[in-house]
């Protein structure tokens, strides 16, 4: 099998040119401390919704280019998706004046932008090194492609034929499960295939960076009454990452059966072992969101305090990883779904600890907010499109592995539950607490699932909620990465899932989270 | 790279298409959006008490087209897509029906619309000024949020966003309907701390609102509820665990009523999903306070407003629920077709009539031993599937009507059910409305501003 890398889109490709030249011209304009750059970014979606009555092919395209400076201590932009040179060159005049306006100075300022020398000299994944060629000059482009190893579909009619072939599978199993199933005879089943790529361009005094990244997903849902039962599968490059197999048909039937049939919880304290989904959303939502270098800079996030305070916040257990330079998933033959080359600020993607052994490490940021912090800048600035604003977000976040199997945890509980399926979160950084929910529970006793599920009191999602410190000084143990394997894990890095996050209630990018299998004890159910 | 063609030779390939027959209908639509952005974080001790973070000018422009074609066995196939106007037109519309050859739907005809053009939408959704002036307009409303953040005294300013965008879309149908409108948007966020040095304590309280007219914000109130929040956070204890009788407000009453919109939509009862139809009580064994569940797309200045459909029916409220029974669904044109009914209004807020006036909010708070008065959710999850609700309580008021007590709560999980616990719901006399923003769908709230609803888990 012949791997390429993801190419550059050629309406993209035709854009350096005009960049450079607007570059030069906002650099001329500028103030010898300000810090001018460009970035510009072609997002295209297509998705393909197979339903019974219906199916359909969307193509969702968004281009457009955002000009900045960062002068003083202020990041401002202009974005535009009329890409003509005069326009941009308009643009960047009326970036100038918004500068000005605001009383800044020329001499006012004073962020140095790293070097091709300044880069290499980091911790860089082999993914991305070897795509840089050589010694870079300040006015090489380079590019960086996902490495592809079954090339994604020419035409739309042919993705089109995938996910029907899917869909067809996918209910065909379905027919064949017995009648005293609770999945068996669903109301409906549908398959959803998205296939993302998403183009890239980077310009400041230094470097020229451009990267195309395949983000691709499928979808099965079976639905009856008001229960559902899904299995996802995702990640960044070919039609490996969309593959799905008779084990994933089965899973979708297994969730909807054990949501139909869940009995009501009593609400109280249980020992609850995560599986990767679940450890993943409790990282991101825990320290996660509370270290995002834009809310330790804005005051909001209590992390900072507890940081310079020295305050431990876990056990020994609690290491949790940012990393979005992710590009084997699990065992899983390709990227995860949240990683990427380098960030929307042309920083170099690198594994971060947040948290190690229960310390508090330094946060993620962004430009302006490692500037206003005086933190290290990391590969964390992202928007939600061109016409969005930069915050720092996460990518792909996880808790490190421990050195169990997943029996050996399942050995741990006397009387407790497993959750598998997520269902959202929500982030508290300044108080601490932490809200994850969770379709359904699976009731284990003495070790061993006995079969019975459990939905909240209301008959809906459970919501595990509470004080992260506690939790994060309540983790019992953890599995190994490959947890059904007696064996010394042979990848590099844990699972991470296909999700999304939102911030401050809105903002929504990609983003991944998993880990391992985690035991945590005492956490508040309800 | 150069425009090479313009919206109306766009509409006059797409009108040629159909009528030779390669096209069943089609919408053409150009969309411009122009909006400013304000980010605050705190000051210097010495300086102002907020500084300036981020400013950010956005300007778009977009042309799309949706097109419906022919196939065998009366089906339709339908593809949408974003057009370029630096990229060769006929290239891109084949390339659109090459799209919709290989989706599949139901046959449907586009009704003939009741008016053929309108220059200016029925409901007012645009501020006069707004467009011309931008930057002016949206300078003036940042100057005045920093005077609010500076005005207000006490606790910690942590953060603020303002954001001011207007934009135009103009639609074209294959009915040879012909629509313009503009809308103005606004959106404010703030964020105060508070901090109990004694204890080594700290608490914050977002609060975020969306608007479609300036009139509509108070920036100082918003600092001093975010300011009050947090506060109150600081003195805020665990619920205990029990069934209470939970006061919830408007925006609340919006994200709860959304999902009952969604089972009210005859769009769900086509695809077979979880819906609720005409004849079917909407709250079964209902006994809380009468009322009117309305769908309203005229409210002047309200986020999902629109006078008209992209083909040209004119939306007026509709009636979904009376004295607890569904009336109606909505229903676009297509949708209307495929269940055999008449077309109605498909957008719009949610307007709660309650019948016989309301009952203040004081008595409200005293009509039950308990009653727990939610101020913030940390992050409400509505289910349409099941209408169930469940969210950590980020800060509420536990009234005790026996001890005439009450005292701050924070934390805990409520878990809530439409079904069952709006089953004798009560509804305030004081009014009130809550709207949010999302490109893809808006939502809003209008009506009592408080509703008490009963037997609703907490744990803790």
């Amino acid at each position: 099998m012949l791997e390429t890398r993801g190419a550059l889109d050629p309406h993209m490709n035709d854009l350096k040119g005009t960049l450079v030249e607007v570059f030069d011209h906002l650099k001329k304009l500028s103030g010898p401390n300000w810090y001018p750059h460009i970035t510009a970014e072609k997002r295209v979606n297509h998705v393909f919704t197979i339903h019974p009555k219906s199916q359909h092919s969307k193509e969702d395209v968004t281009q457009g280019i955002i000009l900045r400076l960062f002068a003083g201590n202020i990041l401002f932009e202009r974005a535009t998706d009329n890409l003509s040179k005069d326009n941009l060159i308009k643009l960047a005049n009326g970036l100038v004046e918004d500068v000005e306006r605001a009383g800044i100075g020329k001499d006012q300022g004073g962020y140095r932008p790293a070097s091709w020398t300044d880069r290499l000299a980091q911790n860089l994944e082999d993914e991305i090194r070897c795509q840089i060629p050589g010694e870079p000059s300040a006015n090489d482009w380079v590019h960086f492609g996902v490495r592809i190893r079954r090339p994604l579909w020419g035409e739309a009619s042919e993705a089109m034929d995938y996910a029907r072939n899917v869909f067809k599978e996918f209910v065909d199993y379905g027919q064949h499960l017995p009648p005293t199933d609770p999945a068996s005879a669903p109301d409906v089943c549908s398959v959803r295939m998205n296939l993302q790529d998403h183009h890239f361009l980077f310009i400041d005094q230094e470097v020229r960076l451009s990267q195309t990244l395949n983000r691709n997903a499928i979808f099965l849902t079976a639905i009856k009454g008001g229960d559902r039962g899904t299995m996802m599968r995702g990640g960044l490059g070919g039609q490996e990452t969309v593959e799905v197999f008779p084990r994933d048909y089965a899973q979708a039937y297994q969730d909807l059966s054990k949501s139909i049939r869940a009995d009501r919880l009593v609400p109280g304290k249980y020992k609850l072992l995560m599986s990767p989904s679940i450890t993943g959303v409790f990282a991101h939502e825990a320290f996660g969101h509370s270290q995002e270098g834009d809310t330790w800079a804005r005051g909001r996030s209590k992390a900072k305090e507890l940081y310079e305070t020295r305050v431990r916040v876990g056990n020994d257990h609690a290491t949790i990883v940012n990393n979005p330079a992710i590009y084997q998933n699990g065992d899983e033959d390709f990227a995860s779904w949240g990683s990427y080359f380098f960030d929307e600020e042309g920083w170099f993607a690198q594994r971060q600890e947040l948290v190690t052994e229960g310390w508090l490490n330094l946060p993620m940021t962004n430009l302006s907010s490692a500037n206003r912090l005086g933190a290290p800048r990391t590969a964390n600035g992202k928007r939600e499109k061109w016409t969005n604003a930069m915050y720092v977000r996460q990518t792909n976040t996880y808790f490190s592995e421990g050195g169990r199997t997943f029996q050996d945890l399942m050995k741990m509980v006397d009387y407790g539950f497993l959750a598998s399926v997520c269902y959202g979160g929500m982030e508290d950084p300044k108080g601490m607490g932490i809200q994850v929910g969770i379709a359904y529970l699976e009731e284990i006793k003495d070790g061993v699932l006995t079969g019975r599920t459990f939905k909240a009191p209301n008959g809906g999602a459970v919501q595990m909620t509470g004080y992260v410190p506690d939790y994060l000084n309540q983790i019992i143990d953890k599995s190994k990465i490959e947890a059904f394997s007696s064996e010394a894990d042979q990848v590099p890095h844990p699972w991470n899932e296909v999700g999304g996050c939102g911030k401050y209630h809105k903002e929504y990018v990609v983003a991944g989270c998993g880990g391992p299998f985690m035991l945590v004890d005492q956490v508040h159910l309800g | 790279m150069k425009d090479t063609w313009k919206f109306e030779e766009l509409v006059e390939k797409l009108s040629k298409e159909k009528a030779l027959g390669f096209i069943h209908h089609f919408q053409a639509q150009k969309m411009n959006l122009h909006r400013r952005e304000y980010y605050l974080v705190g000051g210097s001790p010495e300086g102002s008490r907020s500084c300036r973070d981020q400013v950010r000018s956005i300007d778009q422009n977009e042309v799309m087209a949706q097109i419906h074609v022919g196939k065998t066995n009366r089906r339709l196939g339908a593809a949408y897509k974003l057009l370029y106007r630096n990229q060769d037109l006929s290239e891109q519309i084949d390339s659109l029906k090459r799209l919709a050859q290989i989706s599949d739907e139901e046959w449907w005809d586009v009704p003939t619309p009741s008016q053929s053009k309108i220059e200016q939408d029925v409901v007012p959704t645009f501020v006069a000024g707004h467009r011309e002036d931008l930057a002016g307009f949206s300078d003036h409303l940042i100057s005045k949020y920093e005077g609010a953040v500076s005005q207000v005294e006490g606790g910690y300013f942590n953060s603020a966003e303002v954001t001011s965008s207007i934009q135009g879309v103009t639609t074209v149908a294959s009915n040879g309907f012909e629509y313009h409108r503009e809308s103005s948007r606004f959106y404010s966020e703030v964020c105060f701390s508070q901090a109990d040095k004694s204890k080594g304590q700290s608490e914050e309280f977002l609060i975020t609102e969306w608007f479609g007219h300036p009139d509509q914000i108070d920036f100082t109130h918003m600092c001093r509820a975010s300011l009050e929040g947090a506060q109150a956070l600081l003195e805020a204890e665990l619920p205990k665990s029990g069934n209470y009788s939970v006061l919830i407000s408007a925006d609340v009453l919006r994200e709860i009523f959304d999902t009952v919109l969604w089972q009210l939509d005859g769009h769900q009862q086509y695809l077979q999903m979880p819906s609720k139809k005409e004849g079917e009580p909407l709250i079964k064994d209902y006994k809380g306070m009468p009322f009117s569940l309305i769908l309203d797309p005229l409210i002047p200045y309200a986020l999902p407003s629109a006078g008209y459909t992209s083909f040209g029916f004119a939306n007026q409220p509709l009636a979904l629920a009376e004295d607890n029974q569904v009336i109606n669904t909505m229903r676009t044109a297509r949708v209307a077709q495929y269940l055999k009914k008449s077309e109605t209004t498909a957008l719009g807020s949610v307007r709660v009539e309650c019948h016989g006036g309301g009952v203040p909010y004081d008595d409200l708070c005293q009509s039950a031993e308990q009653v727990l008065e939610i101020h913030q959710f940390s992050g409400l999850f509505c289910n349409p599937m099941d209408l169930t609700f469940s969210s950590e309580i980020r800060l509420a008021r536990l009234h005790n009507t026996k001890t005439g007590q009450s005292r701050w709560i924070k934390g805990g999980n409520l878990s809530g059910n439409f079904t069952e616990n709006f089953r004798n719901v009560q509804w305030s006399a004081e009014k009130g409305a809550s709207y949010s923003y999302d490109e893809k769908h808006s939502k809003g709230y209008v009506g009592p501003r408080y509703a008490l609803i009963s037997d609703v888990t907490v744990s803790a």
